[in-house]
């Protein structure tokens, strides 16, 4: 991705929900993006797949590039048949995102109707096998039946075979696992852990809670307020980060190997996205701002790792 | 749930229903100045029929008893004696439903069927100008006194033109059912109604369409690469149209209270013409006894649009 | 973030962005001067229109429109635009009154219901849905043929069946309400009367209200009208009414007779019916939803 730019234009004014945004994705790893709700990092996966609701939203500017081509400027119809194929996407709420209409093993399928041309008996029969890859018990009987006949654990589960069905090579998950009970959390982490081993497929975590970031992903992006804010491995974010703003979030993440007397926030709030801070859109919040910091927006400046920090503190002396 | 339960829920419902209606009707006849006495004891009728009629309602006994075997003459036909016509007010409604039908069937299934097809077209491209064209032709005639355009319906073609027969529901020269004869008969009345009930009922399906659209699983749909068109028919009208089946059912209540002041209009022979005729010669049997088949008739196809919505929703078939 | 509760700003600000998204749509602004012209003319109309209206002029008799009658006479030889405008009185009092009343009980339970929930809730939502059910221009039929063609009984009998759909609305915009954490609060800190949270929960919704009272009424003036076609009215001067006496003389070609009256009825109602859509943009843009969320009531009912 190069210097994305989203904006959604709404009657009350304009959103910045993405801005210059760049990071690159290699093939096989698993990445993480980072961020508060309200950073953009929904946006930004919305964007990849090029389900953004066009009308309030426009893309102003920058490419996405998959495998050579720029998905922004691919056709509708090429999009599509990107999309569910190689590109597959599982959503944040299991409750909302499967049809109530129609049968769980016709929803697994569809997608394998569409993209590889086969019948509806093959396409529901391998959706059965899918369902017992991602553990769903008495699979074979279970597939017959609705989705509201299942557990959000389960629904959960249901959407990863579907998104699996086509053996995409890039798969999204915008926080798979928020809607989730704890317990839950940690089966459908193990799952999409394995699943990534056994089909060596790159993925893109999207998600607030750096601790699935650590269990799962090698990389990871943090966002704020539609700014990439940090892009480092994985290592480098937890053990030492240059950006405040990362910090902050290590810090107020509760630890299992450390003693907590208190538990500490980053102080204030979210920015209006119309009307966001000038400069660095971290600064008010910011322990280390400065005056710089509330003028001129920090460029990010690339780190020994290969990735970046988007923060004056960061700037190599 | 599963579907029998569901069943008999909504038909316990439906009869409860039946004696709210019940009930209520007695508490009118109550309210009413002069009570009971003055509304089913007409001057005119003979004494053997006054005797009969005071001891099937018991309109000399306590109230309670009076509102039970009030309730058991609704449930066995006694409504009552007409003043005008000397039968029972149960006969005279009776004979005049099969007119209603003739005239709100068609118009209902009409409805039905360009409803869905406008609510579609607007819906595909919302905010187009085939969308707004044609909410805009819904809010026009939602407004519409339906009484009004039957007028000008008739005034214009019946009238002007001379193109469509002026009234009844078929010609006086006519021996037994001619079909095409009814047609003609049919076409004004039937047109007036259903404009005005196609405004709102189109505009329903829009608004439940638009709804649907913008829930997540659309989304999901989408990001398997499914054609739109894959989307829209498979995915959103499924569900769109499913609480379209609900508003159905309400939807006749509106389409009974139409029909009678389309009936009156047009002179067509139903119980909606009774209706006007019946208050205009303070035939008050006759219109309690109508608004209890109104009120049938609605919670009837309440019942049975409930049931198909159930048929059609997994979500109550299984569990 | 800013402020933009309307709550905390003066009188005038308020008014003037009112109007300014009031105006945003032009059908509104039109439909509202309209209505102004109209109350204007019922109001004024002793002074319009001097003399007798009811007074019939044999020699004038159904007269198609012409300079000297504008809207042609009716049967009676009566000018119709006089009539009309007469007419115009019943109708909007008609519409008011009973809008009003209907917005009040409509409020009121919505309000308990919202506020109560459990058994309460479910009590007044059941006498709701029966309303709901039963098809309502027969039973208005039914009462004011019974209880005898009076005004009063008119007004009484639309407002007392219309209430159901306001107080949907108002229930569920309070449900909503209460579950929002200064409720919670204002219960902690020990608001026992209920009164304060009146203080709470009405005010949020009286967009609302408006907005659905000005929805409400153009189904107000087509029964109301309805009512006069039927002659359950005791007034000849309505809009129904003149409806109910062309209904006799169409046959001569009379169309002004039946034409006119019709089309101040269907004229007014779509007027109230544009100024409700503008008071929605204006006052609630998110008012969209909750009409919306009607279709999901619907479907809640199966449950």
């Amino acid at each position: 991705m190069q210097d994305l730019s989203v904006r959604f234009y709404l009657a009350s004014g304009v959103v910045n929900a993405v801005e210059n945004l760049s990071f690159n994705v290699r093939k096989g790893v698993g990445f993480g993006i980072v961020g508060e709700s309200g950073s953009g990092k929904t946006v930004t996966a919305l964007t990849i797949m090029g389900l953004l609701a066009r009308p309030p939203g426009r893309i102003d500017s920058g490419k996405i590039l998959y495998n050579g081509t720029n998905l922004l400027t691919t056709s509708q119809e090429d999009m599509r048949r990107l999309r569910g194929k190689s590109i597959a996407m599982v959503y944040q709420d299991p409750m909302t995102s499967l049809n109530p209409v129609l049968r769980v093993c016709f929803q697994i399928a569809e997608a394998l109707m569409v993209h590889e041309k086969i019948s509806q008996h093959e396409a529901e029969a391998r959706a059965v096998e899918l369902m017992s890859a991602v553990g769903i018990p008495d699979a074979e009987k279970r597939a017959k039946e609705y989705p509201h006949q299942f557990s959000g654990g389960m629904r959960q589960r249901i959407m990863i075979a579907m998104a699996l069905a086509t053996k995409p090579d890039l798969l999204i998950a915008d926080e798979p696992t928020t809607a989730l009970d704890v317990i839950t959390q940690s089966q459908i982490l193990a799952l999409l852990e394995d699943l990534q081993r056994k089909y060596d497929m790159t993925v893109i975590l999207v998600t607030h809670d750096l601790g699935i970031v650590a269990q799962l992903c090698d990389e990871a992006l943090v966002m704020y307020a539609g700014h990439g804010m940090e892009l480092n491995t994985v290592k480098g974010i937890f053990s030492h980060s240059k950006h405040p703003y990362t910090r902050g979030l290590l810090e107020s993440t509760t630890r299992v190997d450390k003693e907590i007397s208190r538990l500490t926030s980053i102080p204030g709030n979210i920015p209006d996205m119309i009307d966001p801070p000038t400069g660095c859109r971290f600064h008010p919040r910011c322990p280390l701002a400065d005056n710089r910091c509330a003028r001129q927006e920090p460029p990010a400046f690339p780190q020994v790792s290969g990735g970046y920090s988007k923060c004056w503190r960061s700037e190599p002396t | 749930m599963g579907l029998p339960a569901y069943v008999a829920k909504r038909a316990l419902v439906a009869i409860a229903l039946v004696l709210v209606v019940g009930t209520l009707n007695f508490a009118i006849l109550h309210l009413a100045p002069g009570g009971p006495e003055t509304i089913f004891l007409n001057p005119r009728i003979t004494p053997a029929a006054r005797a009969l009629i005071l001891k099937s309602f018991g309109l000399d006994r306590p109230i309670q008893e009076q509102y039970l075997l009030y309730l058991e003459g609704m449930v066995t036909g006694n409504w009552g004696l007409s003043y005008f016509y000397t039968e029972s007010a149960f006969n005279v409604v009776a004979s005049r439903i099969p007119a209603t039908l003739l005239l709100m069937l068609p118009s209902l299934i009409l409805t039905v069927l360009v409803g869905i097809l406008m609510g579609i077209l607007s819906v595909r491209r919302p905010y187009s100008f085939v969308d707004r064209f044609l909410s805009s032709f819904a809010f026009f005639f939602y407004s519409m006194p339906v009484f009004w355009l039957g007028f000008i319906l008739l005034t214009f073609f019946a009238v002007t033109l001379s193109v469509l027969p002026a009234g009844g529901m078929i010609s006086i020269t006519t021996t037994g059912f001619d079909v095409v004869d009814y047609l003609r008969h049919l076409i004004l009345p039937m047109t007036a109604l259903t404009l005005i009930n196609l405004a709102s009922f189109s505009l329903l399906v829009r608004s439940s369409m638009l709804e649907v659209l913008d829930q997540n699983y659309i989304v999901t749909a989408r990001g398997k690469g499914l054609s739109e068109r894959l989307v829209f028919y498979r995915h959103a009208l499924r569900n769109g149209l499913l609480p379209t089946v609900t508003m159905l059912g309400l939807f006749v209540g509106s389409i009974l209270s139409g029909a009678i002041l389309t009936e009156t209009v047009f002179s067509w022979p139903g119980l909606g013409s009774l209706t006007f005729d019946s208050i205009s010669r303070r035939d008050y049997p006759v219109v309690l006894a109508l608004f209890f088949i109104f009120s049938i008739l609605t919670i009837l196809s309440n019942l049975i649009t409930d049931v198909v919505y159930g048929v059609l929703d997994p979500r109550i078939t299984y569990d | 973030m800013t402020d933009t509760s309307s709550a905390s700003r003066p009188y005038p600000a308020r008014a003037a962005t009112f109007w300014r998204s009031y105006s945003r749509n032009r059908g509104a602004v039109f439909a509202f001067f309209f209505l102004v012209a109209l109350v204007s003319a019922a109001v004024l109309a002793n002074y319009l229109f001097p003399g007798d209206v009811e007074a019939p002029d044999m020699s004038r008799i159904m007269l198609p429109p012409s300079f000297s009658a504008v809207l042609g006479t009716d049967y009676l030889g009566r000018d119709q635009l006089t009539m009309l405008v007469f007419g115009a009185r019943t109708s909007l009092i008609v519409a008011f009154s009973a809008g009003g009343l209907l917005a009040v009980v409509g409020t009121i339970a919505g309000l308990l219901a919202g506020y109560f929930g459990g058994k309460v809730d479910g009590l007044i939502m059941r006498i709701a849905d029966v309303f709901l059910t039963i098809p309502i221009l027969p039973l208005i039929l039914v009462i004011v043929s019974l209880t005898g063609p009076s005004l009063l009984n008119v007004m009484f009998a639309i407002g007392l069946t219309s209430w159901p759909v306001m107080a949907r609305v108002v229930r569920s915009d309070s449900l909503a309400l209460m579950k929002r954490e200064f409720i919670e609060i204002e219960r902690v800190m020990g608001a026992s009367s209920r009164r304060i949270v009146f203080k709470h929960l009405l005010p949020n919704q009286l967009n609302s209200v408006l907005v659905y009272t000005s929805l409400s009424i153009p189904v107000v003036i087509l029964t109301e009208a309805a009512l006069e076609f039927l002659g359950l009215t005791p007034l000849s001067v309505s809009w129904g009414f003149m409806l109910n006496v062309a209904m006799n003389y169409w046959i001569r070609g009379t169309w002004w007779m039946s034409f006119f009256p019709g089309l101040a009825i269907f004229a007014t109602a779509l007027a109230f019916y544009f100024v409700s859509e503008g008071l929605k943009e204006a006052l609630n843009p998110k008012l969209k939803r909750r009409r919306e969320s009607l279709v999901a009531q619907i479907a809640e009912r199966k449950k």
